[in-house]
């Protein structure tokens, strides 16, 4: 199992994550869904970005994983601050 | 291809099979708590174990440095969000939206007939419904 085949697996795994993700992203009944999908995306991104740099054997995107991690929490906390309530 | 190799292989696609289960399981569970139970396992778990299999394949300390940041965030990061979500989801289930009491997506959940009851929720008193989701209230 070579590094190429690791990658095609996980890019699999996480596009197809990233696909159901998305669905509900669009689909979801009331906004805290919505919500909750962007977290899951974000996190499928932070992943993306750890894979790239295990495939390229280079440290320098994982600066843009720490960002987004914070900026990830940044997020859902001010979604849950300012979400107005009872609105589909 | 060394033994770390394999092992850091593994790690890595087993963190993206929490991607995986986390759609589907955002995409599948019923309601929106559950969704939210769900969500968080990636987000702690999935990037341990990416963060474990990137460590084991580029293995200079200076990397392995940032790696440790980027888990202590998430660690410390992620329950506080999900905490948070959660607090709106519950609170908003606590008011009876959806007709099963827990905002899911039940065919019932739009059109004016929801709205009306939503409109007539404003005016009742104080006392919130139970934690158990009854939202047949008799007095209404």
């Amino acid at each position: 199992m070579t590094m190429t085949t690791t990658v095609l697996i996980a890019g699999i795994l996480f596009g197809l994550g990233a696909l159901f993700a998305s669905i509900r992203l669009v689909r979801g009944p009331t906004q805290i869904d919505r919500a909750v999908a962007l977290d899951v995306l974000l996190a499928i991104v932070v992943g993306v970005i750890v894979l790239m740099a295990a495939a390229t054997e280079s440290s320098i995107t994982l600066v843009i994983a720490v960002v987004i991690s914070l900026l990830g929490f940044l997020g859902s906390a001010s979604l849950a601050k300012l979400l107005p309530r009872d609105r589909q | 291809m060394s033994t770390l190799d394999v092992v850091a292989s593994v790690l890595i696609i087993l963190g993206a099979l929490m991607s995986l289960l986390a759609g589907i399981a955002v995409l599948r569970f019923p309601d929106t708590m559950s969704r939210i139970h769900a969500a968080t396992k990636p987000q702690v778990l999935g990037i341990m174990l990416l963060m474990l299999g990137l460590g084991l394949r580029l293995g200079s300390p200076g990397v392995i440095g940032v790696l440790v940041l980027i888990v202590i965030l998430q660690f410390v990061t992620a329950p506080v969000s999900a905490h948070l979500t959660v607090r709106v989801a519950f609170r908003n289930a606590e008011d009876g939206l959806g007709q099963d009491g827990r905002g899911g997506d039940s065919a019932a959940d739009d059109g004016p007939a929801q709205l009306a009851q939503l409109l007539s929720d404003e005016s009742r008193t104080g006392d919130r419904p139970s934690i158990s989701g009854d939202a047949e209230q008799p007095d209404r």
